[in-house]
């Protein structure tokens, strides 16, 4: 199996709605749990309040399907406490629609993943590249990790590169002009350059 | 008291280098607002860690100006390019792109410059009118109270919200829960920490705020294409006659302004809905409802006054309870928690001068922002033809930098990823992430109130029904939640 099908396979199956409510209610299952350890019971009465709420409200989302249908429209329908008519509502879907596309809509170097003709979609790569940019951050600061990720991000985007070297700049002066200004040590790794450069 | 603070609000206001934050402000709101993707919330979010070293009234003055300015920046890519740079914006589209279509873009763009100014200034001044009877109002308020007050916040912001109410009542929730990590208030009880020093002071808000504006929408705007515009309009019409219409139309301009705070004032509807509603009653009221959509004057001019109007009303339960009535009161509710500065009496009896000065501030933002939107907005529209691959990186540079600038803390670097994250996939799955935002800032709060309540009432919680008020808060919130439940079913046993 291709690594292109082995992505496509994992994203089909890959439900966002479902990692995020079982993260909710692991979670908050975890902190009611926790809860009874605690020494003073004063500081448990609010992590259990608003615990069992996430708790009862993310496992009813989950199952709504298998919900009697009463209790099934309350948790899925909206209140809708502000409906307009209908007229309105087309007009407000499709500027919200226009607010979300863009009024750009050329199509080439594009496949169904990715807008610039990458492998996996823009938003995974996106993440992971934030997710390295922070972890590379850690090992050397964030002000050395910051034009590698700007670097990184225009040339997944294929950028032209004397932007992408203009944006690396403007990144690191943003990123100095923090440590400068506020006295922050981005200079400063916590695995390499521990005691900083400037 | 009110008299000697308005004074002093006056001089700090106008004594120097505040007018400049004023104005920064307003052109940093105006380039967020019109840069679609980015708005007010996430402008104002990225902006938040950067005035640390200023003082709290500069810093919140450059808030609130950024927050005013992204107001009108919204309509400048809505009229240029059909395409709304904040939700408070949509329905100028409707007649603003028309407009533009027709030759007249900088007619539409003076008059939005010109309605929004006149429509903020109108809130803004009524705002200052009702404040001695604000003040009084906040004063009845204990404990109890104002952790009713944070629940009926929540709770308002889960039936405004899109889409179904239990998501929202679990963002809410998931939001407070948060704030629960690190050391409980009023005790030394430490809350899973798990011996990480880092963890010890909790999440950091503002960290939550920037991952869950900044990070999630720009993972959102990854996935869209390029730019933003084609650059198709020709900047034509005239700047004076702009102007001129819109005045010419008084009565819009006030019924506007007054929709727009209204709905501000309600937590969680905000200028996404006002601007609607405004530009509805302009159709309604209007000789010739035909004729919006197809470049009416009058849907740019409702539209515009309407979401600067929803400035004053948003602040009023924002600085009276610190229920934040919107995504960019939730940072300002967030800067002022930053600045040490606690919604409620505190800033109407002690701080009162700088709630005075901000809004003096904001009265003479709308001043400027007439002059910056009629001087230099040829210069502003071109914002929208950015391609979004320069924007994203540099507000995601932005944002990891300012998380770690929060308390040099890998947790805060941590807390903006990981709530990112998880904000994009609320915003995908239609989970409120104003209500999840609103919990996060509220939490503190919240549990304070409801641990000193109980403190008092010594562990009854008969303490939250038996003032009147009280009684009244916790009623409302009961008619809040079930209403929306309980009405159909009424409505159909009456029928």
């Amino acid at each position: 199996m291709s690594r292109k099908s082995l992505y496509r396979r994992l994203s089909e199956r890959f439900d966002q709605e479902r990692v995020l409510l079982i993260v909710l209610i692991l979670g908050s299952g975890f902190a009611l749990v926790e809860t009874f350890r605690f020494d003073i019971s004063a500081a448990a009465r609010f992590p259990r309040l608003t615990g069992s709420v996430v708790f009862v409200g993310a496992l009813l989302i989950f199952f709504s399907k298998y919900l009697p249908e009463g209790l099934r429209a309350v948790v899925e329908e909206s209140a809708g406490v502000f409906e307009a008519d209908e007229d309105f509502e087309k007009r407000q879907q499709k500027a919200e629609e226009q607010q979300q596309a863009g009024a750009d809509t050329a199509q080439t170097d594009r496949n169904e993943f990715s807008t610039v003709g990458r492998p996996i979609h823009d938003s995974v790569f996106t993440a992971l590249v934030i997710t390295g940019y922070a972890a590379v951050g850690f090992a050397i600061g964030i002000l050395w990790a910051t034009p590698l990720f700007v670097v990184a991000y225009g040339y997944w985007f294929k950028q032209p590169w004397h932007l992408t070297g203009v944006l690396a700049v403007i990144g690191f002066a943003i990123a100095f002009g923090f440590m400068s200004v506020l006295g922050v040590p981005l200079d400063r790794g916590e695995i390499f350059l521990t005691s900083g450069v400037f | 008291m009110a008299f000697a603070a308005f004074s002093e609000a006056l001089s700090l206001v106008f004594s120097w280098p505040t007018p400049l934050w004023v104005v920064i402000g307003l052109t940093l709101g105006m380039i967020a607002g019109a840069l679609p993707g980015i708005g007010s919330s996430l402008g104002m979010a990225i902006i938040l860690p950067l005035t640390l070293p200023l003082g709290p009234i500069n810093a919140i003055i450059l808030l609130v100006s950024m927050y005013s300015g992204a107001m009108y920046g919204g309509s400048i890519s809505a009229i240029l390019v059909n395409v709304p740079g904040t939700g408070g914006a949509a329905a100028t589209t409707f007649d603003g792109y028309p407009m533009a279509k027709q030759g007249r873009a900088i007619d539409a763009l003076s008059m939005s410059a010109t309605a929004s100014a006149v429509g903020g200034f109108l809130s803004v001044i009524t705002l200052l009118l009702i404040s001695p009877i604000l003040i009084e109002a906040v004063l009845l308020f204990g404990s109890p109270e104002y952790f009713l007050m944070a629940i009926l916040g929540l709770s308002m912001i889960t039936i405004v919200a899109d889409g179904s109410m239990v998501k929202g009542l679990v963002a809410g929730a998931a939001g407070l829960l948060i704030t629960t990590i690190g050391i409980a208030p009023n005790s030394p009880e430490l809350r899973y920490t798990y011996g990480s020093l880092g963890l010890y002071d909790g999440i950091d808000f503002i960290a939550a705020l920037i991952g869950m504006f900044a990070i999630a929408e720009m993972l959102k705007l990854a996935g869209q294409e390029g730019g933003i515009a084609d650059g198709d309009i020709d900047l034509t019409g005239s700047t004076l006659s702009g102007v001129k219409e819109t005045l010419s139309h008084p009565g819009t301009i006030i019924k506007s302004g007054y929709i727009g705070m209204f709905i501000g004032a309600i937590p969680g509807a905000g200028a996404t809905v006002s601007n609607f509603l405004a530009y509805g009653e302009s159709m309604r009221s209007s000789d010739d409802p035909g004729s919006f959509g197809n470049g009416n004057p009058l849907g740019v001019i409702s539209s515009e006054a309407s979401n600067n109007g929803t400035i004053g009303g948003s602040l009023i339960p924002t600085i009276s309870f610190g229920i934040p009535g919107s995504g960019s009161t939730a940072v300002l509710l967030g800067g002022l928690l930053m600045h040490g500065l606690r919604p409620g009496p505190q800033l109407f009896e002690t701080d009162l001068h700088i709630t005075y000065a901000f809004l003096i501030a904001l009265l003479i933002g709308n001043i400027f922002i007439i002059l910056i939107g009629v001087l230099v907005v040829t210069r502003l529209a071109k914002l929208t033809l950015i391609d979004t691959h320069i924007i994203i990186p540099m507000i995601l540079v932005l944002s990891m930098v300012g998380g770690y600038t929060l308390r040099s803390n890998w947790v805060d670097v941590i807390t903006v990823l990981l709530l990112g994250f998880f904000g994009y996939i609320m915003v995908r799955k239609d989970y409120s992430i104003i209500a999840f935002v609103l919990g996060v800032v509220l939490g503190p709060i919240a549990e304070e109130n409801l641990m000193r309540s109980l403190q008092i009432s010594g562990g009854s919680y008969d303490i939250f029904v038996t003032k009147p008020l009280s009684l009244l808060i916790t009623a409302a919130i009961i008619l809040i939640l079930v209403g929306p439940y309980v009405k159909p079913a009424l409505e159909k046993r009456l029928a």
